[in-house]
């Protein structure tokens, strides 16, 4: 194994420009890093903001434990708002863990690395490389930017400033610079001063690579971000809007500071020698084609719409695999993969994981509880250290140049509010992330009631979808509504996705259908509709519209796994293995995914790889219970290993808690009859038949003996898991909280209801005068409140409320609804056929 | 850094004649290249004229700025003076 490593940042480098520059030759060390070792998508993580995420990929943590929160944070000190600062970070980057270690590791550049830390190399900051002054004044080194001290006049002298770049450093970036009019166009003058920038870190590098001992080197580089966020509109194909003469003189630009990355690691490359591992890498990437955005949000960071969800990852090295591509691979996983490739152990409290399929030999990396309590000079900054504050104001500027951040205001309070509530908001977008969103919700319920910001109601918006709080979602959409004026295009899709919440497929697809005259360019609003067509099997229109979710975005991972489902449906098993691959391969977290590709590998009876997937699920979301009902079917009957069958079986049976799907309302509600429907779409339901059929429920009763013994008896629950069982209203309190439940409430006209119960019971007389004891419609009301109010504060349940005669009058929708509600595939067809509305015999208006 | 460094051309094997506009290829070398080619660009007087070109931009910036300043106040002068002439 490699002692040495050199990782190389490039930020926003994306793939879909680097392909067709290495096809043409263009950036052939980069090429042939490529044939030498593994590549892969590196998946960015949420909000894809360059300082938080360059701190995750040092440290192997998300935000919320690393603490860099976004461009800015407040200064209370100055009482004003500072470029964020190594200070913030709460946590070890691997560089300190590294020192700890006595590995000499040196740092250039990282993004936020300022003030310098005191590490056992060199560290030189973030604030290095900008210009601050003209070429005829002097330019100091801005105190805290070097470490050791003692190098800071060597380093000096090592930054170019932009006016010494001439054009011949330019032409090869902007071939047609003659005709552009510097007087009232500074786009030239920029890009000189982001490549003297990118050659005051290079040079940095290279001089300690050369003059110091190494054994870890990081090098970080914003130019390709800068670049992209300056000329990627002009980058071809010509985009409308773009005027031509524009075109011709910055079409060259994106591809012009990509090659001379390619370039700058060739020199790297030649002073790291053939011993070292080599990473290279970008946080995210950068839509360099159609989804590039025609125009960015008025909010902060509003530039970062323009990054593309895959960042790059290429590495090569003694242990590296040669030319292979390695799926999975997110941000949060370099910091563990370095530390192994040091033989170090990985920290538990750690968010990533090592990438073990790029070695070559097998790793079985060790784990240490936490680096964060490892004793030991790691040169991480002294708490009480502060910052300089010229070389932050000039760091400002340039984060206010790019459009990061809003110019300050002359009111510094309100700002450092304002900021404050930013990084509140990045937060909740973390714990979105990590699915927490309670703690989301929580935090965006603060943030909004200060400030009605429409971001914020959006992404509270998302946080009520996932823990399904409709009234909240229904709320919070009124507002967004009054916010929105018209502008945004997503309100009908967002109220799609309400109605999907409220179990109504069919009104979600007419108001999807509406939204696509407005948003037809949103691969998500495809996706949606996709996904309703599934559900109501119409899988000829799922592929159609995932089609079009894929030819406006190839990367989108749901798209690629619905047209997998939907080929699956149609007996395509080839198709549907290719796209479900295509999914994980774009994004490997994605259990729904590897279980769709398990079932198409089924079909195709590769068992063992259909086993293989069918593990990934289970090692990725353990509590599926199909997929490891699938492998112990799989090992018992094809793979013969009957031990792994039981080890399955065992973690089923001991670790899974069941959902009951609970078929319940007053008898004489309908219940028997949702049963029948569910029975036959191909649901398992429970019942003993001891009751048998008559001419009150000619089609029978679907019960099951033992749940009357419910207030006393709970033990036969079991055997209910994962199926559909009859219980009646008023028993539902008696359910345990050990279980999960899906209920179908029936609900039926009272007085429908009653007349059923006296004809069922033979009391003529009772229905002659059409009198039925209020006292009883009381009591039954009464129960049915009970009922709804034990769901209501019953957290392990969730209810689909279903009227008896829109059963009757609509049965396809309530079809539909009941397949989004148990998220399962039954069959619509037979569902409806199941429904008979001769059995309707009692209906009040009739009788009346 | 060893200021007699030479840099060669590894497809000729002989000494690269550093240009004193200096090139991307140069820039791409990194730190060994940069005091070489500063020396160059001062042995050919480019340094100089350097310097000359910057301290005439700095000026020009400076008149470009102070005209869009005089700009600016006699239009607000001007519209000060029609507002009074509104108002008389």
């Amino acid at each position: 194994m490699g002692k040495k490593v050199l990782l190389i940042g490039w930020d926003a480098a994306d793939w879909k420009v680097i392909n067709p520059l290495m096809d043409e030759g263009l950036m052939p060390t980069l090429n042939s890093m490529v044939n030498e070792g593994i590549i892969a998508n590196l998946a960015t993580l949420d909000p894809p903001l360059s300082p938080i995420l360059w701190t995750s990929i040092a440290t192997g943590k998300l935000a919320d434990k690393h603490g860099i929160l976004g461009f800015v944070e407040p200064d209370t000190r100055n009482m004003s708002v500072r470029p964020v600062l190594s200070l913030s970070r709460k946590v070890k980057a691997i560089w300190n863990i590294l020192t700890q270690q006595g590995i000499k590791s040196h740092v250039v550049g990282w993004w936020p690395s300022h003030p310098a830390e005191p590490i056992n190399g060199v560290m030189v900051s973030n604030f290095y490389q900008r210009a601050a002054a003209s070429y005829d004044s002097p330019w100091p080194i801005a105190d805290g930017t070097v470490h050791p001290k003692d190098l800071e006049e060597i380093f000096a002298d090592l930054r170019v400033h932009p006016s010494e770049l001439t054009l011949a450093h330019l032409a090869p970036l902007f071939p047609n610079y003659q005709k552009i009019n510097q007087s009232n166009d500074p786009r030239l003058a920029q890009g000189a001063k982001i490549l003297a920038q990118a050659a005051s870190i290079h040079n940095a590098s290279t001089w300690i690579m050369e003059n110091k001992e190494w054994e870890f080197m990081a090098v970080y580089h914003d130019a390709i971000d800068h670049y992209c966020h300056a000329f990627m509109k002009f980058h071809p194909p010509q985009r409308n809007g773009i005027p031509d003469h524009l075109y011709e003189v910055y079409k060259d630009a994106v591809s012009g500071i990509y090659r001379f990355h390619d370039m700058m690691l060739e020199r790297l490359l030649q002073l790291a020698g053939p011993d070292t591992t080599v990473i290279v890498m970008s946080d995210h990437g950068f839509h360099p084609d159609h989804l590039r955005p025609n125009k960015l949000p008025k909010e902060p960071a509003g530039p970062a719409f323009e990054h593309s969800p895959y960042g790059i990852l290429c590495m090569k090295g003694d242990n590296i695999q040669k030319d292979e591509r390695i799926y999975g691979a997110t941000l949060l996983d370099i910091a563990p993969t370095i530390l192994t490739l040091f033989g170090l152990p990985v920290g538990r409290d750690m968010d990533g994981k090592v990438l073990v399929q790029a070695f070559t030999d097998p790793l079985q990396p060790t784990l240490i509880e936490s680096w964060e309590t490892v004793d030991g000079e790691s040169g991480m900054h002294a708490a009480d250290r502060r910052e300089d504050p010229w070389a932050a104001k000039e760091a400002m500027k340039q984060l206010v140049e790019l459009g990061y951040v809003e110019a300050p205001g002359p009111d510094n309070q309100k700002n450092m509010e304002k900021i404050t509530r930013e990084s509140k908001y990045y937060l909740s977008r973390v714990y979105m992330y990590k699915k927490e969103y309670d703690k989301a919700a929580a935090l965006l319920e603060e943030i909004s009631s200060e400030e009605a910001a429409l971001r914020y109601s959006l992404a509270l918006i998302r946080c009520y979808q996932a823990m399904r709080k409709v009234p909240e979602f229904r709320a919070t959409l009124d507002k967004v509504r009054q916010m929105d004026n018209g502008n945004i295009v997503q309100i009908d899709m967002l109220e799609g996705a309400l109605l999907l919440l409220e179990y109504k497929p069919r009104k979600a697809l007419e108001m999807l259908l509406k939204a696509e005259e407005k948003a037809g360019h949103m691969s998500q609003l495809h996706v949606q509709l996709g996904r309703i067509y599934l559900r109501s099997q119409r899988f000829e229109d799922a592929k159609r519209a995932f089609t079009k979710a894929l030819a406006i975005d190839p990367q989108d991972a749901n798209a690629h796994h619905g047209l997998a489902i939907s080929l699956l449906r149609q007996n395509q098993y080839e198709e549907a293995a290719e796209s479900a691959l295509n999914a994980v391969g774009l994004l490997y977290y994605y259990p729904a995914a590897h279980y769709t590709l398990a079932e198409a590998l089924m079909n195709m009876e590769e068992y063992e790889r259909a086993a293989e997937a069918f593990e990934v699920v289970c090692a990725l979301n353990p509590g599926n219970r199909k997929a490891h009902q699938w492998l112990v079917r799989l090992y018992d009957s094809h793979l013969n290993s009957e031990a792994k069958a039981r080890q399955h079986n065992q973690f089923v049976n001991e670790k899974i808690k069941g959902v009951i799907t609970i078929i319940t309302g007053l008898p004489r509600s309908g219940t028997s009859m949702m049963m029948q429907m569910l029975k036959a779409g191909g649901a398992d339901v429970l019942t003993d038949s001891i009751r048998q059929a008559d001419k009150n429920n000619p089609k029978g009763y679907w019960e099951y003996e033992k749940v009357k013994k419910l207030m006393t008896d709970t033990t036969w629950l079991q055997e209910a898991n994962e199926k559909s069982v009859k219980i009646i209203a008023p028993l539902l309190l008696h359910l345990p909280a050990k279980y999960d439940y899906k209920i179908i409430f029936m609900h039926r006209d009272m007085a429908e209801v009653l007349r059923s119960q006296q004809i069922m019971l033979g009391r003529k007389e009772a229905l002659e005068k059409k009198a039925f004891p209020i006292v009883l419609s009381e009591a039954f009301q009464k129960q049915m409140d009970q009922a709804t109010a034990w769901i209501k504060r019953s957290p392990n349940v969730n209810v689909l409320h279903i009227d008896y005669s829109e059963v009757l009058a609509q049965p396809q929708e309530i079809a539909e609804s009941l397949c989004e509600f148990l998220d399962a595939d039954l069959d619509i067809t037979k569902m409806v056929e199941a429904v008979d509305r001769s059995l309707y015999r009692n209906r009040i208006a009739e009788n009346v | 850094m060893d200021e007699d460094i030479k840099i060669v051309d590894a497809t000729q094997s002989v000494p690269f004649e550093i240009p004193p506009e200096g090139s991307l290829g140069l820039l791409a070398l990194g730190a060994v290249a940069m005091k070489p080619w500063r020396k160059k660009r001062i042995e050919c007087g480019y340094e100089e004229k350097l310097i000359e070109r910057v301290k005439k931009e700095v000026e020009e910036a400076k008149q470009r700025q102070q005209e869009k300043k005089e700009k600016m106040e006699a239009a607000k002068l001007k519209k000060e003076q029609e507002t009074k002439g509104q108002d008389g």
